[in-house]
């Protein structure tokens, strides 16, 4: 399976999920996995709208309790794929607020780690 | 114990004596200063004795060797210099290094016959001294493809390990086939390889590779990313090294150091030393931070007294710390109050190859000492 083909059927997964307001599973799919340091400009952009997409979605009160349960995952590796996007996002610069929301919840939870590695790592989502 | 404040532009590099009676330090400039009666517990009470004059600009790193009481310290000058006692005086000897840029890191060989060299030039100089033309040469170790950060010596003194910006931690052979004897190593028979072979790497951090160490036995190896990283490997003997890699959720580490086989001490940018221990199923897990809140950093810090010198604190908190924040409650309780540039042993290292204690140099000037007491607090820490 190409890495388009791929990130399409994640788009799909997390659209079915977030129809269902399963945010929690919508976000933990969203953030496996993501095309780093890919050639392919289309997938990369299709999984930044999936992600995008899915962080816009809950209500404000249950962003800390989902990113506690990405934390809780074990690694730092979606929290750091979460860091990356918002950074992705807020260069952009359409979803500002919500961006700065889920950025200061993931500090708080995963501290200064996650920012340090969508900074320094040359991999961009 | 232990606080040397010497100024306010921060310390790059500090090296002990091997009795721990005397300190180099420099201080952010090209001059290294000797402190005598540093075994002393408080450094109000430490004395300069010597300044060594001979760098062009800032001093890098410092290494006082054990085995013949001689320093060696390189410099962004380009240059490295061996100092030597004699009569009451350090003399330089120069080294004939051969690099284009920066020199960033030196080391001694644990045997005292090589120093090796990390610089901007994308090569590793390892100098060894030539007894009729009185000078250290040097033969490179290339390979890299960029800075070279920092140096480590396996105890064996025959095999090298490197970071570099390249994000690559790699391990050559040093074997000098003049004056090496050939020993069986965690990587095979040392005299099989040429010198500046490359005989392993390590690709785990995704950031600058800022420091790497090896462990007293050699069977171990650390090394520091600037991706909050910090990596493991182990050299069991059956062909491949097995690579760990933890990544913290605090400010990256710049310097790291194994107090035994199993207990690694790193710091850097999070103004305080972390420690990380072997744990269950042969994995390192990370313990917290040797400085605890309330054990002696706070009182440090001087409350305002007055308006002005309120006012003052705001714009030095602003240029220090990018925050101007400073109501007691926000005031830096941590007895480093920034980045920590350099680690040393401080127990004696000669007859133990634990280390109980160890020092760390700061952009804050400070130099702290920490003991087996302050150890003694991080929980679950067994040296």
């Amino acid at each position: 399976m190409s890495e388009l083909d791929a990130v399409k059927a994640r788009q799909k997964e997390v659209d079915s999920l977030l129809s269902r307001s399963k945010y929690t599973e919508a976000i933990g799919a969203a953030l496996q996995d993501p095309p780093l340091g890919s050639k392919d400009e289309a997938a990369k952009d299709i999984n930044t709208a999936t992600v995008l997409k899915a962080i816009s979605s809950p209500p404000d009160q249950d962003v800390e309790k989902i990113v506690q349960s990405l934390f809780a995952s074990g690694s730092s590796e979606l929290c750091d794929n979460l860091m990356k996007y918002i950074y992705k996002g807020l260069a952009d610069g359409s979803y500002c607020g919500v961006l700065l929301k889920w950025h200061a919840h993931t500090v708080n939870i995963a501290g200064y780690g996650p920012i340090i590695r969508a900074m320094t790592d040359r991999k961009t989502v | 114990m232990g606080l040397l404040k010497v100024n306010t532009t921060g310390i790059t590099c500090h090296a002990w004596s091997p009795d721990r009676k005397r300190i180099a330090v420099c201080e952010n400039s090209e001059k290294v200063f000797i402190y005598k009666d540093a075994d002393k517990p408080d450094p109000a009470q430490w004395v300069k004795e010597h300044e060594l004059v001979g760098h062009d600009l800032v001093v890098t790193a410092i290494d006082w060797s054990p085995v013949h009481n001689k320093i060696v310290t390189c410099s962004h000058d380009r240059n490295a210099f061996v100092w030597t006692l004699g009569n009451g005086e350090w003399k330089p000897s120069l080294s004939i290094l051969r690099i284009n840029r920066a020199a960033l890191d030196v080391k001694w060989s644990p045997d005292g016959k090589k120093f090796a060299v990390a610089s901007g030039a994308k090569v590793v100089p390892v100098c060894h001294y030539e007894t009729h033309n009185d000078w250290w040469i040097s033969k490179m170790i290339k390979k890299h493809k960029s800075t070279v950060t920092s140096v480590a010596w396996h105890p064996n003194s025959q095999l090298l390990a490197t970071g570099s910006t390249d994000f690559r931690c790699r391990i050559f052979s040093a074997f000098i086939s003049d004056f090496d004897q050939g020993v069986d190593s965690v990587l095979g028979d040392t005299s099989k390889h040429a010198f500046g072979d490359l005989l392993t790497e390590f690709d785990a951090s995704n950031g600058w590779v800022s420091d790497v160490a090896f462990s007293p036995s050699g069977d171990r190896l650390a090394f520091v990313g600037h991706d909050s990283s910090v990596s493991f490997v182990t050299f069991d003997g059956s062909g491949s090294p097995m690579c760990q890699t933890l990544k913290s959720s605090h400010l990256p580490n710049s310097v790291v150091m194994f107090l035994s086989d199993e207990v690694v001490v790193a710091a850097g940018h999070e103004f305080n030393p972390e420690v990380y221990q072997l744990g269950r199923g042969n994995a390192f897990e990370c313990l917290g931070f040797v400085d605890q809140k309330g054990s002696g950093g706070a009182s440090s810090v001087k409350k305002a007294a007055s308006n002005f010198s309120a006012a003052r604190n705001i714009w030095a908190n602003k240029t220090t710390r990018g925050t101007e924040v400073n109501d007691g409650a926000q005031d830096l309780w941590t007895r480093h109050h920034n980045a920590i540039t350099d680690i040393q042993p401080y127990s004696d290292t000669q007859h133990s190859i634990k280390i109980d204690s160890f020092s760390t140099s700061g952009l804050d000037g400070r130099i702290n000492i920490w003991t087996s007491s302050d150890l003694g607090k991080v929980s679950k820490l067994s040296l």
